[in-house]
This record gives C-alpha cells, sequence and structure tokens, in this order.
C-alpha cells in the first residue's frame, strides 16, 4: 500500500521551482497512446481470416508474402468473424469510453490525475493482453470484454485524466493546453497504424494469427511503459497557484465564469446540454466523412482517384484531423469559444454543401480542401469543448463535468456510423447513380450541423442558482482570496 | 463575439522564473513524446503523398 500512495494527489501537488511545461507532454503521453482506437481498423482484415490462416501450414512461401498480401489472398473461413462483427470491437470502446468518463469524472477530481492515468495505463494495456487471448483462441467475447470494455474504460479515464490539470497549470491559454494534449488523441493513431503493421509483419509466421496476438501484447507492453511516464511526471499546481504576471481580469467575460459549478448540477443547466448536442453533431457530421472518405473519393472521380491515392487522402485528413485539434483550440484563446464554434457551426455547412459540387465539376482540389476543413473542425470541436466547460462552469470540477459530456462522443459514435449505413443503403436501394449517393447523406450533415448553430447561439452564461457557493474557488477565478505572486508550484 | 473571451497577448506570453527552470528535464520530455509523433507524421505522409503524385 506504501508503494501506491505514490499516486495520492497530495504526493503531487508540485514544489516550488516547478516548471508547468512539463505537465503537457505527460499529457500527450497518456493521449499518444489512447489515440491508438482510432487505427483499430488496420486489425479488420487481418481478424477476419484468423480460422482460414491458420488451416494453412505456415511454410517458407507464405512466410515471404507480405502480410498485406496474404490476407488479401486469403478468402475467410466460414467460421470466420465478419467485418461488421470486428466492427463491434471499436464501438464498444467508444461505448466504455463515454460511460467510464461520465462514471469516473468525479472520482478523478478527488484523487488526482496520477491515479487515473495509472488506472487508464492498466486498463488499456490489459485491454490488450486480454484480446490477445481472445484473438489467440479465437474467443470473440474476450476480445469484446478485453479491446472493447477493458480497454474502452482505459480510454476514458485516460482521456479525461490530464484536461482539468492542463487548465489549471494554463489559465491563461487552456484551449491551447488542452488542444495540446488532445492532440495527441489524433496523432496517437497515426503512431499506432503504421507501428502495427510493422508488428504484424514481424510477428506474422513466428505463431498462428497473422501477427495479431504477438501484435497486441507488444503494443499492450509499450503502452504501459509509455503512460508510466505520464504518471511519473504530472503534478498539480498547490492550491491559489496562478502564473506570473496573469491578470485575472484580462480573461473575464460574460462567458468566463468567476464561479464554480458542481458537477451534479451541471448537467441541470441548459448550457450543459446545448453543448452536448453541439459535441454530438460536430462528431456525427465528422464521421460522416471520415467514415467514407476513401469510397466517397474514388465514386466522386472515377478514373482519378485509385484505391493508392484515396489511402493517402485519408492520411491526409488524419493529419487535418490533428492539425485541428491544435490549432482550433489555441485559436479559441484569441476569439473566444463561442466565435470557434459560430465557425464551425457556419463554415462547416457550407464546405458539406460544396462536396457534392466539387464532384460535379471535377475539381480534385475542392473536395480536397473541403475535407480537409472539415476534418480540422471535428478535431477542433473535441479539442475546444473542455475550454467551453470551463468558461462555462469554472475550473473545480471541470474534468467530472467534461467527463459526462462525453457520452456524447459515445452516441455520435455509434449513431454516426448507423446513419451512414443506413443513408448508404437507401441511397444504393432506390438506384440513385454512385457518384450521387453521398448527397443527401452531406445534406444531412450540414443541417445537423446548422441544429449545433443554434445551440452555440443560445449559450448563456450559467444561472447564478447552480453557483457553488462551498469548496475553494480555483484557477483563473477571478477573487480577492487569490494572487498571482506565487509564480513557482 | 463580444460577450466572450478575449485574451491579450502580454498576459498570454506571461513567464515567471519557473518556467525557465528544469529546462534540460523539459526538452527531454518533449523530445521524448515528439520523436514518435514525428515518425507517425511522417509515415502519414509519405502515404498522403500518393494524392499529390
Amino acid at each position: 500500500m506504501a508503494l501506491l500512495s505514490f499516486l495520492d494527489r497530495d504526493r503531487i501537488i508540485a514544489k516550488p521551482g516547478f516548471n508547468r511545461w512539463l505537465v503537457p507532454p505527460a499529457a500527450l503521453a497518456i493521449h499518444l497512446c489512447i489515440g491508438q482506437a482510432y487505427a483499430f481498423s488496420v486489425f479488420n482484415k487481418p481478424l477476419t481470416k484468423l480460422v482460414a490462416v491458420s488451416q494453412l501450414a505456415p511454410t517458407d512461401t507464405l512466410r515471404a508474402l507480405s502480410q498485406s498480401k496474404l490476407v488479401d489472398a486469403l478468402s475467410a473461413a466460414p467460421t470466420d468473424w465478419s467485418i461488421p462483427t470486428i466492427g463491434w470491437v471499436f464501438s464498444l470502446a467508444i461505448v466504455f469510453l463515454g460511460l467510464s468518463a461520465a462514471t469516473f469524472g468525479a472520482w478523478l477530481d478527488r484523487v488526482g490525475p496520477r491515479k487515473a492515468m495509472f488506472a487508464s495505463a492498466l486498463c488499456f494495456a490489459g485491454g490488450f493482453f486480454v484480446g490477445s487471448v481472445g484473438v489467440y483462441y479465437h474467443q470473440f467475447w474476450l476480445l469484446l470484454a478485453g479491446y472493447g470494455v477493458l480497454g474502452g474504460i482505459g480510454l476514458g479515464l485516460g482521456y479525461i485524466s490530464p484536461v482539468s490539470t492542463l487548465i489549471k497549470w494554463f489559465p491563461d491559454k487552456p484551449g491551447m493546453a488542452t488542444g495540446l494534449a488532445i492532440m495527441g488523441f489524433g496523432g496517437g493513431a497515426m503512431i499506432a497504424a503504421p507501428l502495427s503493421v510493422k508488428l504484424m509483419e514481424i510477428f506474422h509466421g513466428m505463431h498462428h494469427g497473422l501477427g495479431v496476438t504477438g501484435t497486441f501484447v507488444t503494443l499492450g507492453a509499450i503502452y504501459l511503459i509509455y503512460m508510466m511516464f505520464g504518471v511519473v511526471t504530472v503534478r498539480v499546481p498547490a492550491p491559489g497557484w496562478l502564473p506570473r504576471g496573469f491578470n485575472a481580469a484580462k480573461h473575464t467575460g460574460k462567458l468566463v465564469a468567476s464561479y464554480n459549478v458542481s458537477v451534479d448540477d451541471a448537467w441541470k443547466t441548459p448550457q450543459f446540454w446545448l453543448l452536448w448536442v453541439m459535441l454530438l453533431v460536430n462528431v456525427t457530421a465528422g464521421i460522416g466523412v471520415l467514415s467514407q472518405a476513401s469510397p466517397m473519393s474514388q465514386d466522386l472521380f472515377p478514373g482519378r482517384v485509385t484505391a493508392v491515392i484515396a489511402g493517402g487522402f485519408v492520411g491526409l485528413l488524419s493529419i487535418a484531423n490533428m492539425a485541428g485539434r491544435f490549432g482550433w483550440s489555441s485559436f479559441s484563446d484569441v476569439i473566444g469559444r463561442k466565435a470557434t464554434y459560430l465557425a464551425f457551426f457556419t463554415l462547416g455547412p457550407l464546405l458539406y454543401i460544396l462536396i457534392p459540387q466539387s464532384g460535379r465539376i471535377q475539381s480534385v482540389a475542392l473536395f480536397v480542401l473541403c475535407c480537409f476543413l472539415i476534418l480540422t473542425m471535428y478535431g477542433g470541436g473535441f479539442a475546444t469543448i473542455p475550454a467551453y466547460l470551463r468558461d462555462l462552469f469554472g475550473t473545480r470540477q471541470v474534468g467530472a463535468i467534461h467527463g459526462r459530456l462525453l457520452t456524447a462522443w459515445s452516441t455520435a459514435g455509434v449513431l454516426g456510423p448507423a446513419l451512414v449505413s443506413y443513408l448508404g443503403k437507401y441511397q444504393t436501394d432506390h438506384g440513385v447513380p454512385k457518384a450521387h449517393q453521398y448527397d443527401l447523406t452531406l445534406y444531412i450533415m450540414a443541417a445537423l450541423l446548422l441544429v449545433g448553430l443554434v445551440c452555440d447561439l443560445l449559450v448563456r452564461p450559467v444561472d447564478a442558482k447552480y453557483h457553488d457557493l462551498d469548496g475553494p474557488v480555483t484557477g483563473t477565478m477571478a477573487t480577492p482570496t487569490l494572487t498571482t505572486e506565487p509564480t513557482r508550484g | 463575439m463580444a460577450d466572450d473571451v478575449r485574451f491579450s497577448s502580454a498576459a498570454s506570453s506571461a513567464t515567471s522564473p519557473a518556467e525557465n527552470s528544469h529546462k534540460g528535464w523539459v526538452m527531454l520530455s518533449w523530445t521524448f513524446v515528439l520523436v514518435p509523433l514525428a515518425w507517425g507524421f511522417t509515415q502519414t505522409l509519405i502515404k498522403a503523398a500518393a494524392l499529390f503524385t
């Protein structure tokens, strides 16, 4: 138990002289790992060929084949898992991300980020280990329980654990600080996708499972160690700490709280639900482009965009997603949160409407530009929401409130793909030409963003009856009890 | 948005002696996270280059 006391909140209060710029790398270490979730699709094909490949002898010829060629060459055995079945693993992980973030948010605010990061690392890496057993024995329920449930809990805990800490360390630039961490979530997929492919190439042939089992175990071990760097490095500021030269008066406005709202009160406010809907529509609309980016680019520009080029296009979109997370959230420190979302919800619908037009005039450049900007706003929506919550509800329980808001992401994670798939089938059933099959989906996504626009316009400061009068006011709260002098901390 | 927050550049660039401490650790920490990120970014960029070739 003495060892576990290392995780206690009072052990991580920063000592005088601590440099706050050590905290973003701690946050990034967590988010770069859990961002792997977005790259789970690299396992889709291998996971659908496990039974088929186990029936083949691992001959030298087969070993010589590259991973992708071998996977492509094989036909799935009747008892193999299908792609829609595998899709449930990712969906379940996203559902548990939201559920765990909502459930453990208040616990995180109480025990501090180190314990939550530690639990996240154990769950996320544990998810890989349990999942690898499921892959090895071809037991789908174990893969679901491992990566989907345990890993999903690790995702949720890891996602919210550094956010409120960063907001408290950077009251002068909360958007930039949270953007840095959440950018890591986008970047994590960029690392995990090529890393997983290389690991599968290494482990393929060593034992059965097309290298997926070995890759899962290795990834689990790497992520466990890497996340421990964040666990060891993270610190919380001492009570009342503010950066030198910080003038709270310069950072106030009608929509910047000089009070705190408790998590239990926050979700009774209309502001919470307005932001919930805004996140929901922004994520759902983003999924509408992300999930069909590759086929859409090939269908809109037949003969000009091949499967290889479409792969490059998807890569470009992941760069946009990551860049938007840092760029838009940092920009929100300058123009404000409400204005940032107004930009998303006014520019966004125009871009969605322009995509079908780009197909009609056969302009690949316009198509790429529209999708790129849409994906920056998709990422930006994720990264700016914690700072918006901090503006509306104060810093004291922003982690817990953010956790509850992430149920919108879980909802979108299920709703978005279902909507896209249903609309696609509807268009096909009604004989719509391939080049126009995406139009209806894109117009509906544009309409959803307009709902977000209305919500953003309705956001007002939280009613005084919800203001928490108990407990100390921390972070950017401009109260006479705080001083900007204790700059070290 | 008139009713929203704006940050002055002066406040944003506020530094303190503490921000200049442990520079070695800060650089090491950032290197630890940025190197894998740069690797992933490069891999993705190489893939994305297919779009322009």
